[in-house]
Formats: C-alpha cells, sequence, structure tokens
C-alpha cells in the first residue's frame, strides 16, 4: 500500500515537472518572439546609424530636374560664400578679441 | 617627410630628434581630386598634416532631396587636421575631401602616444599646439554662431513659432 502511494506521489511530481516544463518552454518561446519582434524593428534604426558616415560622404542623387540641382548648387555656393566672408571677419576676433571685432559687418549674402 | 613636417605649423620649432622621432611613425598617404579623408562620425585613428594639395573641412547639410557637403574650411600644406583622433570619444566631427590630388602624413594615435610616453616633453610640446589649435578652432565657430544668434535677433519673423509665442506673452 504504502509503495503504490510512493509510485502515485513520484508519478504526481513527474507530471507536474513535465507540466512545468512545458510552461515555461512556452514563456520562453514567447520571450524570444518578442526579442526578435523588437530587434526587427531596432535594426533599420541600428543600421542607418551605423552608416551615418557613409550617408554622408556618398552623396545621394536622387533623379531631379536640371533646374532643381542647379539651384541647390547655386544654394550651396551662396552658403559656401557666406561661410568664407563670415570666417573672414571673425579671424580678427580670433586674434584681437573685442565686440567690434565680433560683429563686424559683412556684405550681406544670404538675406 | 621629414623636410615636409618640418614646414607644419604644429611642429615648428621641434629639436631634429624629436621630428625624426614623429617622422619614424608617419606614414604618407596620397589622395585623388574629390576623394575623403575623414568622415564626419568616422573613428578618428589617424591625425593628419597635410604635405600637398588641399583639403576641405565639410559639414553635410541636406540641401533639396540630397545631403551635400558645405565646405567651411580650406586647409594646405602645413596645416593640421583631425585632432579628434586625440580626444575621447575619437570621432570626426567634420569630413575632410581633397580638392586637387593631395598628400599627408598620417599618424596612428597609439604610435604618437608611445613616442609621448618615452618623451613627455615632446608630448608637452605637442598638446599645447594642439590646444592652440583646438582653441582657434572652438573660437572660430563660437564668433560664427553668435553673429548667426544676432542676424536672427535682427529678424524675430525667422525665430521658431515657440519662441514667437512666448515673446507675445511678455
Amino acid at each position: 500500500m504504502d509503495a503504490m502511494r510512493l509510485l502515485g506521489f513520484i508519478g504526481i511530481v513527474l507530471a507536474g515537472g513535465v507540466i512545468m516544463a512545458f510552461a515555461l518552454e512556452f514563456l520562453n518561446t514567447e520571450r524570444r518572439a518578442r526579442g526578435e519582434h523588437r530587434r526587427v524593428k531596432v535594426a533599420p534604426a541600428v543600421q542607418s546609424v551605423t552608416e551615418l558616415p557613409a550617408f554622408f560622404a556618398k552623396l545621394r542623387h536622387v533623379d531631379r530636374a536640371p533646374a532643381e540641382a542647379a539651384l541647390d548648387d547655386a544654394l550651396i555656393a551662396l552658403l559656401e560664400e557666406h561661410v568664407r566672408a563670415e570666417r573672414a571677419m571673425v579671424t580678427k576676433f580670433v586674434h584681437s578679441p573685442s565686440l567690434d571685432s565680433l560683429y563686424r559687418q559683412t556684405t550681406p549674402t544670404l538675406n | 617627410m621629414e623636410q615636409l613636417l618640418k614646414q607644419a605649423e604644429l611642429f615648428e620649432g621641434l629639436r631634429e630628434e624629436d621630428l625624426s622621432r614623429l617622422t619614424a611613425i608617419g606614414r604618407r598617404q596620397a589622395l585623388r581630386a574629390g576623394e575623403y579623408l575623414i568622415l564626419l562620425g568616422g573613428d578618428a585613428l589617424d591625425f593628419y598634416v597635410v604635405t600637398k594639395g588641399k583639403l576641405e573641412l565639410c559639414f553635410p547639410m541636406p540641401i533639396g532631396a540630397d545631403v551635400r557637403d558645405i565646405a567651411v574650411e580650406s586647409i594646405g600644406p602645413g596645416k593640421a587636421l583631425g585632432w579628434s583622433a586625440l580626444v575621447r570619444p575619437y570621432r570626426f566631427t567634420l569630413s575632410a575631401r581633397a580638392v586637387e590630388p593631395s598628400e599627408v602624413v598620417a599618424f596612428a594615435r597609439r604610435a604618437l602616444i608611445d613616442v609621448f610616453e618615452r618623451e613627455p616633453r615632446l608630448g608637452y610640446t605637442f598638446f599645447m599646439k594642439i590646444s592652440e589649435l583646438i582653441g582657434i578652432r572652438l573660437e572660430t565657430f563660437q564668433a560664427l554662431w553668435v553673429r548667426e544668434l544676432r542676424r536672427l535677433a535682427e529678424r524675430p519673423s525667422e525665430w521658431p513659432r515657440g519662441a514667437e509665442a512666448s515673446r507675445g506673452r511678455q
């Protein structure tokens, strides 16, 4: 009788263990799936960050109307001219800092 | 290479033996016109001295549907660039491209630090000059930024909406 009880007890423990193993495995699978999903969403963002330098360096030329491209080139030329003029103005400030040298006027290029 | 480096403003006044130590770790690198030497955001492993040609330091800027580089400074023989290689987080903060066929001497950070550990006096002189270079860059961009702010102050219509609204409440 005692042997039967012992066997029954062992059986219950084993069955419980199997059920618990299934439950844990199920939870792990769910967690893995959620992780995968998150990775899929995050991956493009990480990729775009790691590709930043190349993204900036390799100019992305989209098919555009020549007039638009010419306008962009003109804008870049204007910006670069502005930077050159401004740098020339601040050079004096760097060597001799004062309010006057800081706010010297350039010929406006971007107004 | 030593003769070329002697003309670099960063190495002005260095003793012959110090110049030889630096020459020993320098690597010559040729660039084609339009080729990029460094890229904004890239790992800054090397510090450079221009020995021939002309390079432009650029900021990328979205223009229309493209991202284009705006040149903010031209540097020629004798000038140094890439001090980000010596300052954490060791990432370049500008891009640099050759305007014409050019040549630079590259110094790996690790090799420079090794030399300076053996010759602290040389390291001191070098970093004093580098701090001057960084200081000039900082002051230049600070002044450029303040001048742009002043322009913005003169044209309130160009202020961001939030700023305009809060100004209106005052």
